[in-house]
């Protein structure tokens, strides 16, 4: 097995070569796998894992839902994980990839909203919600669905 | 000074320690007015506890089924429903997400305090 090789871990918070993560890019990643904490690394190409966390091969080839599905992979919610590792080539990626369904996006209808919630008896009518992402909605969505499905699907099979 | 422990400054908000934030999150077509090629919407919500689908056909009463995570029971439309009805929503879930592509869903994030 080849040797690992060097790493340079930067903080999210800083950029000294532009690779600090957008708010957009952070938000997405918390919402939709509990990333809370991201490290970007550097590291070479041929590399399979690093410190436990799998490399993404081929990016540049993946299409939305793969790219999505493995990040899933490597930052199962289920696990609970609160640290992840970004590769600065990904991170572009994931980033180009956003904004193709960011095109989507809009202010959330804050009061339809809360409706919405009440008839889904998710709150009540005095209850008072907060609205993340700034009360804009976010891209995507449905790993979310499948994750949850997997949940049910479990339950179904153990009745 | 004494210190006295039911004393709250009017400046300092009272926090009640049985509160918690509940995540609550929302999933569904970004348009409208966008329907499932059988003509019906579906609209996903979870919460901790709790994961909802919504269903509803053109010109019939909406279905609301929730899924307890805790317990593992099922209502539908606050009734108690059967193992027939988790499988009704799973059916529906798969139906929602074989037809629905990343691109063109948009997630509401919401937090609740209780």
């Amino acid at each position: 097995m080849p040797a690992i090789p060097p790493i340079s871990p930067q903080s999210s918070s800083t950029s000294p070569q532009g690779t600090s993560l957008s708010k957009e890019t952070a938000a997405f990643l918390k919402t939709h796998f509990n990333m809370n904490k991201v490290t970007i690394v550097k590291v070479e190409p041929g590399t399979k894992t690093l410190e436990g966390f799998k490399v993404i091969d081929q990016l540049e080839t993946l299409n939305n839902s793969e790219l999505l599905q493995d990040l899933a992979t490597l930052a199962d919610p289920s696990t609970n994980i609160d640290s992840a590792i970004v590769l600065i080539g990904g991170q572009d990626i994931v980033k180009e990839k956003l904004k193709e369904l960011e095109g989507n996006l809009k202010k959330v209808n804050k009061k339809k909203t809360k409706k919405l919630l009440e008839a889904l008896g998710l709150c009540t009518e005095n209850e008072d919600v907060y609205f993340s992402n700034g009360g804009e909605t976010l891209p995507g969505g449905l790993l979310i669905v499948q994750s949850s499905l997997k949940e049910l699907e479990k339950a179904v099979d153990e009745d | 000074m004494s210190y006295n422990p039911n004393y709250h400054s009017p400046i300092t908000p009272i926090v009640n320690k049985e509160a918690h934030d509940e995540n609550v999150k929302i999933v569904q077509f970004a348009d409208d007015e966008r329907t499932l090629p059988d003509g019906s919407k579906i609209i996903y919500a979870e919460s901790d506890q709790k994961i909802i689908l919504y269903h509803k056909k053109n010109m019939e009463a909406g279905i609301i089924y929730t899924f307890n995570r805790e317990t593992g029971d099922i209502l539908v439309n606050n009734k108690k429903g059967s193992v027939e009805d988790k499988k009704s929503m799973l059916e529906l879930g798969k139906y929602f997400i074989s037809n629905s592509n990343e691109s063109e869903m948009v997630t509401i994030s919401v937090k609740k305090t209780s």
